[in-house]
């Protein structure tokens, strides 16, 4: 049994080294919300399924099995912030799991990396389904001080949900995970046309074709902007860069004039539970920079 | 080159000596890919193949029918892996990862982007595919946090590089870069 | 009459008075067959023959090219005359195969057909080791030599005459259960006809047109359902279901509940009640297209014509009690419990129309997909005395469609959903309807996305060719999600023209969903308490696809229709009359053949446990009240289950004792040579 309210926060490459106000953030609302966090030191990329698993699956099991390692050694369900990550680390742990073949293969490679033994005795958690469907909306009524009034276009990511039979969170076809919880904090949904599809970053089409990953993104951006939302929710940090530097560049090279502020859901809930808009890290951001928060202060009724 | 090969070379038909069925004998849920009915689920799914060359359908098909040439083709890369077309596919043939395995494939090729490639160095060098950088280790500070996270790059830093060596070694070999002769670009 | 004392009125037959004395030397005749080249081309047949005759008791060992040709059969009984053989080896194919024609053979010579003892030297030795002839002869010697020692202690068995009850039960009054009753009927045999609804006529009667022909639905059926509902030799319970079936084939004995329609058969259907009565439910007859009442005829030619009160949506009121002109409103009426005595029962339950909402990316059923129908609701719309009055209107809207997009296999040939099969009938039926929504409005672009159009037979590629005469576009491709624009609320069906390469996205005012054929409601109950066989699709299921699809797994009991498997109504006709005329077969005999292959209890050595009993699938053993078992003849199966359950080996069966068994083992066994390496 691992231990009870407790995560080994598995950081991954963007949050930390681009989008550390997520990483501050999600610290702060897990820890209010009663989890201890615990750091995985020694940890690396997860590594990022588009690419590395494109290159050699084999390899990207063993770099995966790796970090699950730490956490085991923590005795800790590993808790993700990235869809990124979580979609390799769950996946890789689910299918070590079950098989043993590659569970001794990944085991007798591991050896060559250290001390590692893949034991299969964690779970992989992404923050937004502990709080979806742990801490619930249900729940967070009594933890948030200050409730917004805005409207959200928000972004699922592929790999939270996708592949729905190895993931077993959700369809992926109509999701309210998310939405049902934002509800809570003030924040309406706006629908907007195919609002579930991909923000063109995933598979390595990044770093392999900018030009293909813009049009992609450029028609989402195109769809959410006919909705004109407050702002732009993720769950990814990843699908958070994409936003970022996507709306930059459409401004840019498509005669674009987006100014969509991008808050992972750890950010916006942080705000909601009092944490210090500094520390929300919009300065830090590109896009939306003049965007206030507002909401009012949810006043505690005495106990009666 | 002689007129008879020239002409070979740019014919439009093919014939079996230009199709390998037993490549992909080991390939991943094989069963489930030779079953496919070519319905066009897959294509019409790609969030990708509606703006770019990708059409899942006939990469699905090229492996069906042993057509090696689907490993240079450029559009395996154009993939962003959103599952959608395995979600829905009626003959659970999981496009997504045929085409994670393909590129598995032409990456022992040497078909592997130069970005792809920066980016295994990034992880061999700091453990991440993307690197922290001067200006993120001001704002983690600025925000309350450690300069550096706690992962393998910074016990690099403080001189402990036991665990990125091992990386760098054991993880993630790619073939050399693949000499492009001239022309034969797509 | 019970089952037993029909038993005992039966008289014995062949092999009973007949048969020769168990006593006397067997004298045992054998003959390999050639089978061509299929036994002979591998193995050696000669050598096989002679090291027959050198096994005891065998009188006579040939071989012969075929022998289950005339010459071939003659030679067997040519040795019961010439030589007094009195037991046959024939080594030859599978005893499915050709056992019977030896069996028969023999009998016709005035032997017990029991005592001919098949081998199998074809399916079990030659086709499997076509490259090792030597030890396939070695292998065939050894099989030989098993089915002589077999042959020697075989016993005579006696084949009795059991009376069947000359009444039939169908169980679904759709197209296929009212074929089967009137043909029943027509027959001579009396026919008890079950309906779960309140109305005959099932799907038939919902449609608009039926292809390829655009023939009237109602009009074809309208005979058959009042040639069935007037036949005085059918008796027509609507509102009812099975709740119990006994006993086995021949003479089953089975409980039929009926609910009431709480109005009398004095109604004269003039609508009073109904035009009334202020509950407004959707129509399950039309799809949910119309609304109906709380009293109400679910159609104006439904029959019965008698009206029916949907007891679960009634306020009970009383206007309907109040206003019914002759008095025939009842609430008082009661669920009535019937048993009917019938010698065999067809099962014609049907199937349902698959429920498209689980195709998720479809949204088939969900808020703003109003216009996201299926096929059988676009039957509804264009129907005679539709809600439309037979025009297509949108649903959101009531609109006519500029554009309608039909989307093929929905819910068939998808594993993710559990259904790998071709429902077979959806190209035509959307073809059909898309040619008849063409030909109303030319001005309306229909389309149909499909995977492969599927339209063999005569006639259907015609209609094929005529939907595309009369403009329908056919675009090859399955698609992959409809969208609704969140701000216009129009529809989008996304899919890619696989032919040409494209991804599409179509505009649809209008998206009709070509839903799959699947198993109907309620069928694991009813297969359960008729014990018989389901396919893993949930259908019921055949006893052999091509030779016997009208035969359910169990004996007396047949299948008609798309309860077997999705079938239009053509092929739901002629497999309903084939189902009738093989039910009516032993019922117009008057008797079915049993033989009495049965086991028989050892009382010395039975300790009474009563294992036999528990693992008896026919529930042919009954315990005694001193403990001991008691087999009953007529339902015993032969299976022989009750002989490894039994710690004691006192239940023995005929001609399958333990003995018996050890006799032929022994050659394979304890021979040693054969496949001794393989091992």
């Amino acid at each position: 049994m691992v231990k009870e309210h407790t995560f080994a926060f598995f950081l991954g490459c963007i949050m930390p080294n681009r989008y550390p106000a997520i990483e501050k953030a999600t610290k702060f609302v897990m820890e209010k919300l009663g989890y201890e966090i615990l750091e995985m030191e020694r940890a690396t990329c997860c590594p990022a399924p588009g690419v590395f698993r494109s290159f050699n699956k084999f390899d990207w099991m063993v770099a995966g099995a790796r970090n699950l390692c730490i956490a085991e050694q923590l005795d800790a369900d590993i808790l993700t912030v990235c869809n990124g990550c979580f979609g390799t680390l769950q996946e890789i742990n689910k299918h070590l799991k079950e098989n043993e073949e590659h569970r001794i293969q990944v085991n007798e490679k591991l050896k060559l990396l250290g001390d590692y033994e893949f034991k299969g005795i964690i779970d992989v958690r992404h923050v937004a389904e502990v709080l979806g469907y742990e801490v619930g909306p249900w729940g967070i009524e009594d933890h948030i001080v200050r409730k917004l009034n805005l409207k959200a276009a928000i972004h699922y990511g592929c790999h939270f949900l996708k592949p729905t039979r190895i993931r077993e969170i959700e369809s992926s076809e109509g999701p309210t995970i998310i939405e049902d919880f934002v509800e809570a904090l003030g924040i309406e949904s706006v629908r907007f046309k195919e609002q579930l599809t991909c923000c063109g970053a995933g598979g390595g089409v990044k770093a392999y074709s900018g030009d293909a990953s813009m049009t992609i993104f450029g028609e989402k951006m195109k769809n959410i902007d006919e909705v004109k939302p407050d702002i732009i929710l993720d769950i990814c940090p990843f699908c958070h860069l994409q936003f970022e530097t996507g709306q930059d560049y459409l401004n840019k090279n498509k005669e674009c004039n987006y100014d969509y502020p991008v808050f992972h859901l750890s950010q916006v809930l942080a705000y909601c539970m009092g944490m210090d808009v500094d520390f929300i890290g919009l300065q830090y951001q590109m896009m939306g920079r003049d965007f206030i928060f507002g909401g009012e202060d949810v006043k505690k009724e005495e106990a009666i | 080159m002689s007129d008879v090969e020239e002409q070979q070379k740019n014919r439009e038909f093919k014939t079996d000596d230009d199709f390998d069925t037993e490549f992909f004998k080991r390939i991943e849920n094989r069963s489930n890919i030779m079953k496919c009915i070519q319905c066009g689920t897959c294509t019409a799914s790609c969030e990708s193949g509606r703006w770019t060359a990708l059409k899942t359908r006939s990469i699905v098909r090229k492996v069906v029918l042993g057509d090696l040439s689907v490993l240079d083709d450029p559009d395996i890369w154009l993939c962003t892996t959103c599952y959608q077309c395995y979600e829905r596919c009626p003959r659970d043939v999981k496009p997504t990862d045929v085409i994670m395995e393909l590129r598995n494939y032409a990456t022992k090729r040497g078909n592997i982007s130069p970005n792809h490639r920066a980016v295994v160095g990034y992880l061999k060098n700091f453990g991440h595919a993307v690197p922290i950088n001067d200006e993120v280790r001001k704002r983690r500070v600025e925000l309350g946090l450690e300069e550096l996270p706690p992962t393998a790059f910074k016990y690099k830093q403080e001189g402990d590089d036991k665990d990125l060596k091992k990386i760098e070694k054991y993880m993630f070999d790619l073939p050399p870069v693949k000499e492009e002769k001239k022309g034969e670009e797509k | 009459m019970t089952v037993e004392e029909k038993v005992k009125k039966t008289d014995e037959i062949k092999g009973g008075a007949d048969s020769k004395e168990a006593e006397e030397e067997p004298r045992i005749g054998v003959f390999i067959c050639h089978c061509g080249h299929n036994i002979a081309g591998t193995v050696d047949v000669a050598k096989v023959a002679e090291y027959a005759k050198t096994l005891p008791n065998v009188v006579k060992a040939e071989h012969y090219m075929f022998m289950c040709s005339k010459p071939g059969v003659q030679m067997l009984k040519d040795s019961i005359e010439e030589l007094g053989v009195n037991r046959t080896v024939v080594a030859s194919c599978s005893k499915n195969q050709h056992g019977r024609t030896f069996a028969n053979a023999i009998q016709e010579e005035g032997l017990n057909k029991h005592r001919h003892q098949q081998v199998n030297i074809r399916e079990f030795n030659s086709w499997v080791h076509q490259k090792e002839k030597d030890k396939a002869t070695e292998k065939a010697k050894k099989l030989v030599e098993a089915g002589v020692n077999r042959a020697r202690k075989l016993e005579d068995v006696e084949t009795r005459r059991i009376a069947t009850t000359k009444a039939a039960l169908v169980i679904g009054a759709g197209i296929a259960g009212l074929r089967a009753s009137y043909d029943l009927a027509e027959l001579g045999i009396p026919v008890y006809l079950i309906e779960r609804l309140s109305t005959i006529g099932g799907h038939m009667t919902q449609l608009n047109k039926t292809f390829p022909t655009l023939e009237c639905p109602q009009c074809s059926i309208s005979p058959l359902t009042n040639g069935v509902a007037n036949h005085p030799l059918v008796e027509l319970y609507t509102n009812a279901q099975i709740k119990n079936v006994g006993g086995s084939m021949g003479n089953f004995e089975v409980e039929v509940e009926i609910k009431p329609r709480y109005v009398k058969d004095n109604c004269t259907s003039c609508g009073e009640c109904s035009a009334h009565c202020p509950v407004e439910v959707p129509s399950e007859w039309d799809s949910g297209m119309s609304i109906r009442k709380a009293i109400y005829k679910a159609y104006p030619q439904a029959i019965p014509a008698t009206f029916v009160r949907d007891k679960k949506n009634c306020i009970e009121c009383n206007t309907c009690v109040n206003i019914c002109p002759v008095k025939a409103v009842d609430f008082s009426m009661e669920t009535e419990t019937k048993t009917f005595k019938v010698g065999s029962i067809v099962v014609a339950a049907g199937y349902d129309e698959y429920d498209p909402s689980e195709i998720e990316p479809y949204h088939y059923g969900q808020k703003g997909f109003e216009d996201v129908i299926t096929q059988l609701k676009l039957e509804r719309m264009l129907a005679p005395g539709s809600l439309t009055n037979s025009q297509v209107l949108r649903p959101s809207d009531a609109k006519i469609p500029k554009s309608v997009v039909m989307i093929q296999c929905v819910g068939s040939r998808n594993d993710q959903v559990g259904n790998e099969y071709c429902t077979g009938v959806c190209c035509k039926f959307a073809i059909k309807n898309a040619r008849i929504v063409k030909e109303m409005y030319p001005d309306t672009d229909v389309t149909i996305c499909y995977i492969d159009v599927r339209t063999p037979g005569l006639n259907f590629e015609e209609l094929y060719k005529s939907a595309q005469e009369v403009g329908v576009r056919f675009i090859r491709g399955r698609p992959s999600e409809i969208v609704r624009d969140p701000i216009s609320g129009n529809l989008k069906v996304i899919v890619e023209d696989t032919l040409s390469m494209t991804p599409l996205q179509l505009k649809a005012d209008m998206v009709v969903l070509s839903a799959a054929m699947v198993p109907p409601e309620g069928i694991g109950p009813l297969g359960s308490k008729l014990q018989v066989l389901r396919s893993k699709e949930g259908f019921l299921k055949e006893f052999h696809i091509k030779m016997n699809p009208t035969l359910s797994s169990k004996g007396g009991i047949f299948i008609a229709g798309a309860i077997q498997g999705p079938k239009d109504i053509s092929e739901s006709v002629a497999q309903a009359g084939n189902a009738a005329a093989i039910a009516a077969a032993p019922l117009v005999k008057g008797y079915i053949e049993k033989e009495m292959l049965i086991p028989s209890v050892d009382l010395d050595l039975c300790v009474r446990c009563g294992l036999c009993k528990t693992v008896c699938a026919p529930a042919a053993i009954q315990i005694n009240d001193d403990g001991t078992p008691m087999v009953n003849e007529v339902a015993c199966k032969s299976c022989g289950m009750c002989m490894p359950a039994c710690p004691t080996g006192a239940i023995q069966l005929l001609n399958f004792s333990d003995k018996q068994l050890l006799d032929e083992i022994i050659p394979i066994a304890g021979g040693g040579a054969v496949c001794e390496d393989e091992l």
